[in-house]
């Protein structure tokens, strides 16, 4: 098979599946990922690992890499859990392994998992008990925790290899390069998209998107990310994109990570002025692999509207991947996204500050007029009419900002390395583990938007749900403190007004009223 | 008045010896459910004219102004009679946003209920509960296995919890002059298990509660007082719109109709198969209400020939001469016109009644109007609002998470495929989530739904499905995985 057909065939075709190539291929394709020195280690201590994750994040690909170097290890070896129908078989010869010390390695995805794990309950509680904890304590944040004993369960679904930090896309995008350029009779825009990729500026462009897709809490699995690099260098050889550019490419494949990629095409990035010149053909300097030969203000497009405009998207991808000016347009991507992350990035050193405008976006979410940061306020609302919207939070206690605490998921020490992204922050109180206020990104973003004055009501109500849990939470566990002079807060949010009634020794005082 | 008027004592008979409640009043609401059926599990009821006093403000007609409230409580007021007006009236109108948040409360205290946070708020009997308190406790209270249903306890540990922020507010009221004599405890009246109906959608109700009460503990809701009593209450409704949709299968070997749950993907084909899924249990209403009332003449005609349900016609006994003159004129019209059209005597009889019942009786407040106001009220139906006059299952996700929280067992929290809840939730409520498209076309099908929907209706299905999984996913009760499988469970 020619290197081509080989790439081809890894967007959405049956070398996606780790089964399905040679050794030599599965050398071509192997990315060296921490986990693999992770298992490996483990493996040589006696433990069982159970390697987790999606179908495509590569759990049988990492087994069958180190497999050479597990021989002599007497490792109880199940490469692919999914083929297996009975799965008290395969509990009891793990469970064996536990009793016995003995080395083992099952690479299962998420569901069977679960299941094996009721069959593994039913027949050694204390098997099953390990692996709950280690599963549950596999991403930690500051409390210490016990490392594992005799098992260790490794999700890939944690794994990023999109992480900036590893540079793997890139990585993957050479290698890939590097693959197609050795075939002979490689067709003229193949050549081209192999050029491109080659100059730093462009690939690095291309390397933003990815780094966009990869902060966006999705997760790519690693059959994804080969998947859409070699959908977009190679679809202008299938019959479907015949030709097709690169740049185009990137915007019309269908897998995950391509189609997350869609919603930052240059296309949706507006500046006028730019707009206007690429239109008119007015933009003919600093283009890396030449200027483009037709413009959409041709003469051949004066009755053919719509052609002119697709050729106008095209241009202007082009423009922001091959024109040195075009990174100048990075700059107009989408910004919520990138301000969630930055808080990711800024946590360490902006902590306080960090923390304060989340309470106080918390706060908004109840009395939208809020501009209190310095206390969560434990609001109440009640309601049982559904097709009523709460028009009323009430709150008579509070939880002080300075005891709360912020916190980034990280892996566990035994997982350290491993290529990992937090994809959320958590809320909670300082030196307790419970209750917690699990915030993703999109939750984050919401939050965002309330501070930045977005109606309450226009947004999803179930982040108002879960904050009033979390509040409730806090007041159940008796860390809320009452307002001073027994004050209780009336919030009415329609109106964004409050008062407050004041109740000591079974007496009503009140605010002044308004004159 | 209806013992003299046998269309009227027939439609009482219907709903309170057959059916159990009253589902003729639009005026139902889901604290009318709360009041009755809190009630029922504590056996409390308690003096609340005095916190009415207070939540009624003054843009109401009939309210206690804002001076005499100071006149009458000025010993819980810090400045007693010296307190100034103005504030007492602001504070009372929040007051009342905050009590009345479900429109419940009217300057009459006799038909007020409030928005209940404990124990303290129960009142005695309304009109508007019609009865569906006694009805969902009683399917509460039956032991089975030797137990009544975990969600009794539940229910009366959390109306105890009088430590919330609402009922703070009013704890001076309710402690004025003591909060000893407030209280009216009754004990709670168990039927005996025998004298309580029961049946296969009375089972999936109770098995619903058990469920529920017990998913609420595993996943810590109990800690939450308001959360658990807004939980039961919008089950509550749910039961009651199933019993209602389902009793004319569980009772009658009906048809069973599906409820096809729309995401709000805005799919065209799904709106319209929804919409036409409503109808159609709406439909079965008026269907059990026939049979009803076809069981109920079996047992007044022994020879249903067409003389003698003319006969019985003319025997029934009219509250005035008025009525007789035009209703009764118009049974016998149906009455031939069924006849004629070949239903046997005693069916063409049945459902000439129902049709005078629909007609005179429940002229704008049928079981048909029930189902609608109560399925808006408790999250079921959509969209709300009066300009949206065709309904469908358009399903709010707090009540999503309430019936998927009664469907799961305790195990099932684990995690089980979306496809196997889904699969669970046709067996117990016949409710269709898209998960499973062929099976459920196939139900679609054969209520003679899927035929005249446009669109690609299996297609749909699974887009539906999808969207229900997302919704999952963002109240933390799904985990998506990349081959397709989402896992639905606690804490996954």
């Amino acid at each position: 098979m020619s290197n081509l057909n080989f790439i081809r065939k890894l967007y959405n075709g049956k070398n996606c599946y780790s089964d399905h190539m040679t050794n030599e291929e599965l050398q071509v394709l192997h990315v060296h990922s921490k986990v693999e020195d992770i298992i490996l280690e483990m493996q040589k201590q006696n433990k069982i690992v159970f390697l987790t994750g999606n179908p495509g994040d590569g759990k049988t690909f990492l087994i069958r890499t180190i497999e050479p170097q597990l021989t002599g290890l007497d490792v109880y070896i199940e490469t692919d859990l999914n083929k297996i129908t009975d799965y008290q078989e395969v509990a009891e010869k793990i469970i064996t392994c536990y009793k016995g010390g003995k080395p083992a390695i099952i690479a299962v995805n998420e569901y069977p998992f679960i299941r094996l794990c009721k069959q593994i309950r039913k027949m050694s509680s204390a098997l099953y008990e390990e692996i709950t904890t280690v599963k549950q304590n596999a991403i930690i944040y500051d409390m210490p925790h016990d490392g594992i004993r005799k098992v260790a369960v490794i999700d890939l679904n944690e794994r990023n290899l999109l992480d900036k930090d590893h540079n793997l896309s890139e990585e993957i995008i050479t290698r890939i390069c590097a693959l197609l350029d050795e075939d002979d009779n490689k067709s003229k825009q193949l050549t081209y998209n192999i050029k491109a990729m080659c100059a730093p500026e462009i690939r690095g462009q291309l390397v933003s998107l990815l780094d966009l897709a990869s902060i966006s809490c999705e997760h790519f699995a690693v059959r994804d990310i080969f998947g859409a690099i070699s959908f977009i260098l190679t679809a202008c050889e299938t019959e479907d994109f015949l030709g097709i550019p690169y740049y185009d490419a990137i915007f019309v494949g269908n897998n995950a990570l391509l189609q997350m990629i869609q919603q930052f095409d240059p296309i949706y990035l507006s500046k006028p002025s730019v707009d206007e010149a690429l239109w008119n053909g007015e933009i003919k300097t600093n283009w890396m692999l030449g200027v483009p030969e037709k413009w959409p203000n041709s003469p051949e497009f004066d009755d053919k509207v719509e052609e002119a405009t697709e050729l106008f998207k095209s241009i202007k991808r082009r423009y922001y991947f091959e024109n040195s000016d075009g990174e100048a347009l990075r700059s107009l991507q989408p910004t919520e996204i990138q301000k969630c992350v930055e808080m990711f990035v800024d946590l360490e050193h902006k902590k306080k500050a960090i923390k304060e405008r989340l309470v106080r976006s918390i706060n908004k979410l109840f009395l939208p007029s809020s501009d209190d940061k310095k206390q969560l306020r434990i609001w109440t609302t009640h309601r049982y009419d559904l097709s009523i919207d709460a028009s009323t939070a009430i709150s008579s206690r509070y939880v002080d900002t300075s005891d709360l605490d912020i916190q980034m998921p990280r892996p566990a020490d035994w997982l350290n390395g491993i290529e990992y992204m937090p994809q959320h922050l958590i809320l909670k109180p300082k030196r307790k583990e419970s209750p917690t206020l699990i915030m993703d990104i999109d939750f984050l973003r919401t939050l965002d938007a309330i501070e930045d004055g977005y109606p309450v009501n226009l947004l999803a109500p179930q982040y108002a749900q879960t904050v009033a849990v979390f509040l409730q939470q806090l007041y159940e566990a008796g860390l809320a403190e009452e307002n001073d002079d027994g004050e209780i807060l009336i919030a009415s949010r329609k109106r964004s007004y409050k008062r407050s009634i004041f109740i000591e020794d079974g007496k009503y005082s009140f605010e002044e009223a308004d004159e | 008045m209806a013992k003299h008027d046998t269309l009227k004592q027939l439609a009482d008979s219907i709903c309170r010896e057959y059916l159990g409640f009253l589902p003729t009043s639009n005026s139902v609401k889901p604290p009318h459910i709360a009041n009755g059926l809190f009630r029922e599990c504590t056996g409390e009821t308690c003096y609340t004219q005095d916190i009415h006093e207070w939540i009624v403000s003054e843009r109401r007609n009939g309210a206690v102004s804002s001076s005499e409230i100071i006149e009458k409580y000025q010993d819980i007021l810090w400045h007693g009679n010296k307190e100034k007006p103005e504030n007492v009236k602001q504070v009372r109108y929040l007051m009342e946003e905050i009590f009345n948040q479900d429109n419940t409360v009217y300057p009459n205290y006799e038909f007020s209920v409030f928005s209940i946070s404990s124990h303290w708020l129960l009142k005695t009997r309304v009109s508007s509960e019609l009865n569906i308190g006694r009805f969902l406790f009683e399917i509460l209270a039956k032991r089975v296995n030797g137990i009544r249903s975990p969600a009794i306890e539940l229910i009366q540990s959390a109306l105890n919890h009088d430590d919330d922020d609402l009922t703070k507010i009013l704890k001076p009221i309710i402690a004025y002059p003591t909060d000893r004599e407030k209280r009216t405890l009754n004990g709670i009246d168990f039927p005996s298990d025998e004298s309580i109906k029961w049946d296969a959608c009375k089972e999936a109700i109770r098995n619903g509660f058990d469920n529920l009460a017990r998913n609420i503990r595993v996943t810590k809701e109990n800690e939450n007082s308001l959360l658990v009593l807004e939980r039961m209450v919008n089950f509550a409704g749910f039961a009651v719109f199933l019993y209602l949709v389902d009793c004319h299968f569980a009772l009658f070997k009906g048809n069973r109709i599906p409820i096809l749950l729309d995401a709000g993907t805005e799919l065209e084909s799904i709106k319209k198969a929804s919409e036409q899924s409503f109808t159609s249990a709406k439909k079965a209403v008026e269907d059990y209400f026939m049979c009803t009332i076809q069981a109920a003449l079996s047992l007044e005609i022994s020879s249903p020939n067409k003389a003698a349900c003319l006969r019985w016609i003319e025997g029934m006994v009219w509250s005035s001469a008025e009525r007789e003159l035009s209703v009764k004129a118009a049974i016998t019209s149906y009455f031939e016109s069924f006849s004629s059209d070949g239903e046997d005597p005693l069916v063409a009889l049945a459902h000439s009644l129902q049709i005078a019942l629909y007609t005179f009786e429940y002229k704008n407040n049928s079981p048909s109007d029930f189902c609608r106001v109560l399925g808006v009220r408790c999250g079921l139906i959509g969209p709300k609002g009066n300009r949206a006059n065709v309904k469908r299952f358009l399903i709010n996700s707090f009540t999503l998470e309430t019936i998927t929280l009664s469907i799961l067992s305790e195990d099932d929290l684990d995690g089980i495929e979306m496809k196997e809840l889904g699969e669970k939730a046709i067996h117990i409520y016949n409710i269709l989530l898209g998960t499973n498209a062929d099976a459920e076309y196939k139900i679609l099908e054969n209520a003679n739904i899927a035929q005249s929907t446009p669109g690609d209706l299996r297609g749909d299905l699974t887009i539906n499905a999808q969207a229900l999984a997302n919704t999952y996913i963002s109240l933390g009760l799904a985990r998506k995985y990349a081959d397709g499988v989402t896992l639905i469970g606690w804490r996954l």
